[in-house]
């Protein structure tokens, strides 16, 4: 999909269609979503043998546990009993010594193994070893849980995750903390939801008011596809005048979040990963893991979007922000700025996307009219889906 | 003392700002969003203008603290800073409690921990 990032490619005419036939759903859940890697969450999640914790993936109609053995190895199974198919595991998460079935008391432990049922002699002749959960692929990429359908995946997660992967080495994934978590269900289909986090284009209007004096330089902020995945670099107006709040918070610290902190210091700073160009107003690199987490990196945090189709219709939507940890209560202030700043531009980005997904669901417009550089990853990602879906981005080049 | 005047109690310096702390003083950003949001732009105001002044001298104090060791009258002192950045944008960029043209507040959960 490259030249989609040509500097000379015409806009871009792409088909509503996508976005809202529930057939191009299917197809979209039998090609795509079971053959994908999906991120779960991370690993200080369940630090401990014993902790699991429980997700619903509605695409896949799968409910997944996800449990450190006492082995401190992490696996993931489906919350299925292999009695009759009771769900095992009721919590969203915890810490237990064994997983016990609600109907019939079927008991598993921590590393997935059925080690006890009730009345077993009733059941003669059936090897319990044959009946641990029916387990999933599960790596881990920097502190990033991941996991995949089929135990026996097409690719691993690193070479799925390429040339993304190595890009990152470096970033201090284990010094964030979370700070901010925000959730909301909205009546879109997934790719719109999305679509509404991978361009700057939008600034100008949605953040009228939140950033008023917005003005990337250069204006186009700089996309990359990397394979199935993508990547966007913003950039700041470095004239911009912070209000008194925000002046205080880049004074208490230099983490706060638009803050690029001193040019100088970035370029030495050891996750060079991040601010390939080296531009003085960088101010963050979102990295876009196919098919629905979007990495946020800046200096001293993150932002995780993780986008859950339900039909074609409906997404989940889960936002986390991670801040540096730290034990200094003046850099908490701080920080607690730039979490306040982020959560409410991100209640503007999201007000635009039910409608969006509602006038185009009323079928009266055939296509979208993309600009190949402020919307480049837009036409990126309908495009990977589409080769996944084993169809054309339809209405290619005007 | 009463048990009120005690609960209200901030770090000696900072007296004149402990008529805030039954209202301000929030533990979760759950709790300090509804306050922001409930409240009137005068209400917020009064408590803006008086935070501001003192925000300088409030972190100073704090400076020399752990955050994991934080003694209760500075705990309170802090949560009271935190709802000063929680409504700071009502008053310096949106002149209003909340976010216009945002999505409905009561849309998005706050799970933050
Ligand atoms: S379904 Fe789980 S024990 Fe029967
Ligand atoms: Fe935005």
């Amino acid at each position: 999909m490259s030249d989609a990032f040509a500097p000379s490619a015409k806009p871009w005419q792409v088909s509503i269609e996508p976005n809202i036939s529930s057939g191009y759903f299917e197809a979209e859940r039998s090609r795509l979503f079971k053959h994908v890697w999906f991120q779960l969450g991370r690993v200080e999640v369940i630090p401990n043998p014993g902790d699991y914790f429980v997700r619903q993936i509605d695409v896949l109609g799968a409910s997944v546990i996800v449990s450190r053995g006492r082995d401190g190895v992490l696996r993931a199974f489906h919350n299925i009993c292999r009695h009759r198919g009771n769900r095992v595991v009721k919590q969203a998460a915890g810490s237990a010594k064994a997983f016990s079935c609600g109907f019939h008391g079927w008991t598993y432990n921590s590393e997935g193994a059925l080690v006890n049922i009730p009345l077993e002699q009733e059941f003669r002749g059936c090897d319990k070893a044959d009946l641990s959960l029916i387990p999933l692929a599960i790596e881990v990429w920097e502190g990033f849980i991941f996991v995949h359908l089929n135990i026996e995946p097409e690719e691993s997660l690193r070479d799925y995750l390429q040339p993304v992967a190595g890009l990152l080495d470096g970033f201090p994934f284990a010094e964030m903390e979370l700070s901010g978590w925000w959730s909301a269900r909205l009546a879109s289909n997934w790719k719109t939801f999305q679509d509404a986090f991978i361009e700057a284009y939008h600034v100008l209007a949605v953040h009228r008011r939140s950033i008023p004096d917005f003005r990337s330089d250069p204006i186009v902020p700089t996309a990359q596809s990397l394979g199935r995945h993508c990547k966007l670099t913003y950039y700041q107006n470095l004239h911009h005048e912070p209000k008194p709040a925000e002046a205080m918070a880049f004074e208490l610290s230099s983490l706060a979040f638009l803050n690029a902190g001193d040019a100088n210091e970035l370029k030495t700073r050891r996750w060079a990963s991040l601010n390939f160009e080296r531009r003085d107003n960088w101010v963050f690199d979102e990295f876009v893991i196919f098919p629905n987490f979007h990495l946020f990196l800046g200096d001293g945090w993150m932002l995780c979007h993780e986008f859950w189709p339900v039909d074609v219709d409906h997404t989940d939507w889960h936002v986390k922000y991670y801040q540096q940890r730290t034990t200094s209560p003046t850099v908490r202030i701080a920080q607690e700025y730039s979490k306040v700043a982020m959560r409410d531009a991100i209640r503007e980005d999201l007000s635009t996307i039910e409608s969006t997904h509602a006038a185009q669901r009323s079928g009266a417009m055939p296509f979208m009219t993309l600009s190949p550089s402020l919307d480049a990853l837009i036409i990126h990602h309908h495009g990977v889906v589409a080769e996944y879906v084993g169809a054309r981005l339809t209405g290619i080049e005007p | 003392m009463s048990e009120t005047e005690q609960i209200e109690e901030l770090p000696e310096n900072f007296k004149e700002l402990e008529r805030f702390v039954s209202a301000w003083s929030l533990a979760s950003e759950q709790e300090r969003n509804r306050k922001r949001r409930s409240s009137s732009m005068h209400e917020i105001r009064r408590f803006y203008d008086a935070m501001l002044q003192r925000m300088p001298e409030v972190s100073k104090h704090l400076n020399g603290f752990n955050l994991q060791e934080l003694p209760q009258r500075e705990c309170r002192l802090l949560n009271l800073a935190f709802s000063f950045m929680e409504i700071a944008s009502a008053v310096e960029v949106y002149s209003s409690p909340d976010v216009p043209d945002a999505i409905e507040a009561e849309r998005l959960t706050i799970l933050t921990p």
